[in-house]
């Protein structure tokens, strides 16, 4: 969160709205990374990665992007239309938890991001669910970074604060501390979505 | 005179040694074939997730008939008043209708055990929580026993018993006892259909008009994880949930979300069997959610903060739907029944 580590349960973030947050849950898919070389090649991967930000610092494994100078990365939070369908992912307890109900539409939760906000005086939950097509996220960041040989490691970074502004100041308390089945609301937060990550 | 009593006890002591090798030619302990146990694949049905077996502990045969005899042995207990069986009846799901006894079901699929979430890990951490604390297994009556030790050796490749081999053989046992035949497993998987009282309750609990989906995904009925869903307050003792466990303030109230399998069995529910029909627990999320600071963020949703406010027809839908959970095959299965 803004440079620092992830906390859970503790009510001590601040977004650009001014709420006080705590994060309780934060489980998300990212996937079809494309990694653009200095000379204008790309790499494409369409694998898919669940992450539960509870456990210590996920990895993953990316093989055979070649050696060399890049200049961009993009990848999906969330998942492709393809993919978005009920029972298109492994049938893991992660994918079962993540599905969306085939009564909504069927296919995956892209993100789930929960927690508490001081509404007034009073602690009050707030859940940031993201879901279908239309509201993927693209992120796209812009730059360098180079990819040396053996096992080279990128450092994606989220900054959470981010889901709440950029262009959307989001505040709970008048943007809606519920993003289900609020279609505005998970617009909103599918636009902030673009540049929550960073390459460390 | 002298010498005759001499020879008599040499005889003796021939034949003594004689009926002993004889004895030891027959004990099976002495002749156990090589060790070579036979891998057992645990078939859950396509609508349930993948199980993880962990790779330190690989399901065998020999290692669930172990399991299996344990779970309904009163050997486990130190002073033989009771087995796992005492408090887990199949006929019941695997509790005992009436108390807030967790039933035994699909637990392969779960890392968090006990209402409160006190332990967490493996199903093999759980277990050898049941025999080292809950049962205390005086290991010694088992070691004794003419059978165990033969039985351990096939399972484990070793007559020398202990707590953690007995964990392991009850954790193969329990993840073979996989409940997934109900009429809701048969209608995801296109097999039979739902009544129309059935689906429009379905689509209660898997839509944001219930929104029970959130915490009781759709298989396993289980996210497998802690929330506190509003029953208190003010915690107090076994109320306050895995706050005992973790002692921070936002785990107040909260409990494991149980599976719903065979939950029309049940006469109790909520880790205090507070409630005693199902009628009371819809009742519970359509008008009874009290509020807290650690009152799971799902429950207070624009429109529900006073509950669900499902009209009465709306409540015996959702009911109806609870009905199909009931899992006929499981509490029959044979696989799972007491092999002694």
């Amino acid at each position: 969160m803004d440079g620092s580590k992830l906390e859970f349960n503790s009510i001590k973030y601040v977004n650009a709205a001014v709420n006080n947050y705590s994060v309780s849950k934060l489980h998300f898919y990212i996937s079809a990374f494309e990694f653009e070389n200095t000379d204008g090649s790309k790499f494409t991967f369409d694998s898919i990665f669940y992450v539960d930000a509870a456990i210590q610092t996920p990895s993953f494994a990316l093989e055979g992007l070649p050696v060399g100078n890049y200049k961009s990365l993009r990848f999906l939070i969330g998942l492709d239309s393809l993919h978005n369908i009920s029972h298109a992912l492994p049938n893991t307890i992660d994918n079962e938890n993540m599905s969306w109900p085939d009564m909504m539409g069927g296919g995956y939760h892209f993100m789930k991001l929960e927690g508490n906000f001081m509404d007034g005086g009073n602690p009050t939950g707030y859940a940031m669910h993201l879901g279908k097509n239309v509201h993927v996220v693209q992120v796209n960041i812009q730059k360098d970074f180079k990819v040396s040989g053996g096992t080279a490691a990128l450092n994606l970074e989220m900054n959470i604060n981010e889901w709440f502004s950029n262009p959307h100041n989001y505040d709970f308390n008048i943007d809606g501390n519920y993003s289900m089945s609020d279609s505005v609301a998970m617009s909103k937060l599918a636009l902030n979505g673009k540049d929550v990550f960073n390459i460390q | 005179m002298k010498l005759k009593v001499i020879f008599t006890i040499l005889i003796v002591g021939l034949l003594s040694v004689l009926a002993c090798k004889k004895d030891k030619d027959d004990d099976p302990i002495n002749n156990l074939p090589p060790y070579n146990p036979t891998p057992y694949t645990i078939n859950t049905p396509s609508n349930l997730p993948a199980m993880n077996v962990p790779s330190f502990n690989p399901t065998t045969v020999e290692g669930v008939y172990l399991g299996r005899k344990l779970y309904y042995d009163k050997l486990l207990h130190p002073t033989g008043t009771s087995s796992c069986s005492s408090c887990h009846i199949q006929s019941q799901g695997f509790a005992v209708t009436g108390t807030n006894i967790i039933p035994h079901v699909n637990l392969g699929y779960q890392n968090k055990f006990l209402w409160n979430g006190e332990i967490q890990g493996t199903l093999e951490d759980a277990m050898m929580f049941e025999v080292e604390t809950f049962f205390n297994t005086d290991i010694s009556r088992l070691q004794k026993d003419s059978l165990y030790p033969i039985l351990f050796y096939k399972a484990f490749g070793s007559t020398t018993i202990d707590t953690k081999k007995c964990a392991y053989a009850l954790a193969q046992f329990l993840r073979t006892v996989v409940s997934g035949n109900s009429k809701l497993d048969r209608f995801i998987r296109h097999e039979t259909l739902f009544t129309a009282d059935e689906i429009q309750g379905f689509n209660i609990f898997f839509s944001e008009k219930g929104d029970c989906f959130h915490c009781h995904s759709l298989s396993l009925t289980s996210d497998g994880d802690l929330h506190n869903i509003g029953l208190d307050s003010v915690f107090t003792g076994v109320n306050a949930g895995y706050y005992n466990v973790s002692h921070n303030a936002a785990d107040y109230g909260k409990f494991r979300t149980p599976s719903l399998r065979n939950t029309a069995l049940k006469t109790t529910f909520m880790h205090d069997a507070r409630f005693t029909t199902l009628d009371q627990v819809i009742e519970h999320y359509n008008t009874g959610v009290k509020h807290s600071p650690s009152l799971d963020p799902v429950m207070t949703k624009p429109g529900k903060e006073l509950g669900l406010q499902l009209t009465p027809l709306e409540k015996q839908k959702l009911k109806a739907f609870l009905l199909t959970l009931t899992d006929s095959t499981f509490l029959n299965n044979p696989d799972f029944s007491n092999p002694n």
